[in-house]
């Protein structure tokens, strides 16, 4: 298969113009296939408990100002 | 509160509940990194499944997300035998219990097109990578598609 150089990574040609349309940090495609698939769903839901949080955040301080 | 997904699935296959893990959380399974603050899964919509995934809720304190006053899902509502979807909230976050999605269908569509998936201690159907982008195209909403990016790429890492 034809690869081409994306962000460090090997993709097809297809995938790398997917990457570039969708803006997508590739190495963390990469680093979430590396972890078990339990932490994968647990990582994610690290991350959107920290969105979240500072969503939370930011109402308070609008609300408060 | 922070949402423990992992703890609802868990509850859920012990209680032998049919379903299967659609969505966001399948899509991180896959490898895909968009945060996503729901679970979804898709359900058998007969009684005697309700009354085994109510059975199973119950720890979590589930109630129905767009009801006000706020109402419980439990046994005597799950016996009731006409839900289509049901949208809850509970203690562990938000659980969306579906009776089909878009571009695949009922339960037993995505039942066909899902693999056994072992999270560690337990095990659950999770929709296959392909199947999930097909039902994420199927919505077109921006995330949506930021997920399929993701899912195809996350495929080519695993030679698919």
């Amino acid at each position: 298969m034809e690869t081409v150089d994306c962000q460090g990574f090997q993709l097809s040609p297809y995938a790398a113009e997917l990457a570039e349309r969708e803006g997508i940090d590739v190495g963390l495609i990469k680093r979430m296939l590396e972890m078990s698939p339990r932490e994968r769903i647990e990582h994610s839901q690290e991350v959107a408990s920290a969105i979240l949080r500072i969503r939370e955040a930011g109402k308070r301080f609008r609300n408060e100002s | 509160m922070n949402p423990n997904f992992i703890r609802i699935l868990e509850a859920i296959t012990a209680h032998d509940v049919e379903c299967v893990l659609v969505g966001g959380i399948a899509a991180n399974f896959h490898g895909s990194a968009v945060a996503t603050y729901d679970c979804d899964v898709v359900v058998a919509l007969d009684s005697d499944n309700l009354l085994k995934l109510a059975k199973a809720l119950t720890p979590f304190s589930p109630t129905f997300r767009h009801k006000l006053p706020p109402q419980s899902f439990d046994e005597t509502m799950a016996a009731r035998g006409d839900w289509k979807n049901i949208y809850l909230d509970t203690s562990a976050g938000v659980l969306d219990c579906l009776g089909d999605i878009k571009g695949l269908g009922d339960f037993a569509a995505c039942e066909a097109r899902s693999l056994e998936a072992d999270l560690g201690g337990f095990t659950i159907r999770v929709l296959t990578r392909e199947a999930l982008i097909v039902a994420k195209k199927a919505m077109g909403r921006p995330k949506d598609l930021q997920t399929v990016a993701q899912l195809e790429i996350g495929g080519e890492f695993e030679g698919e």
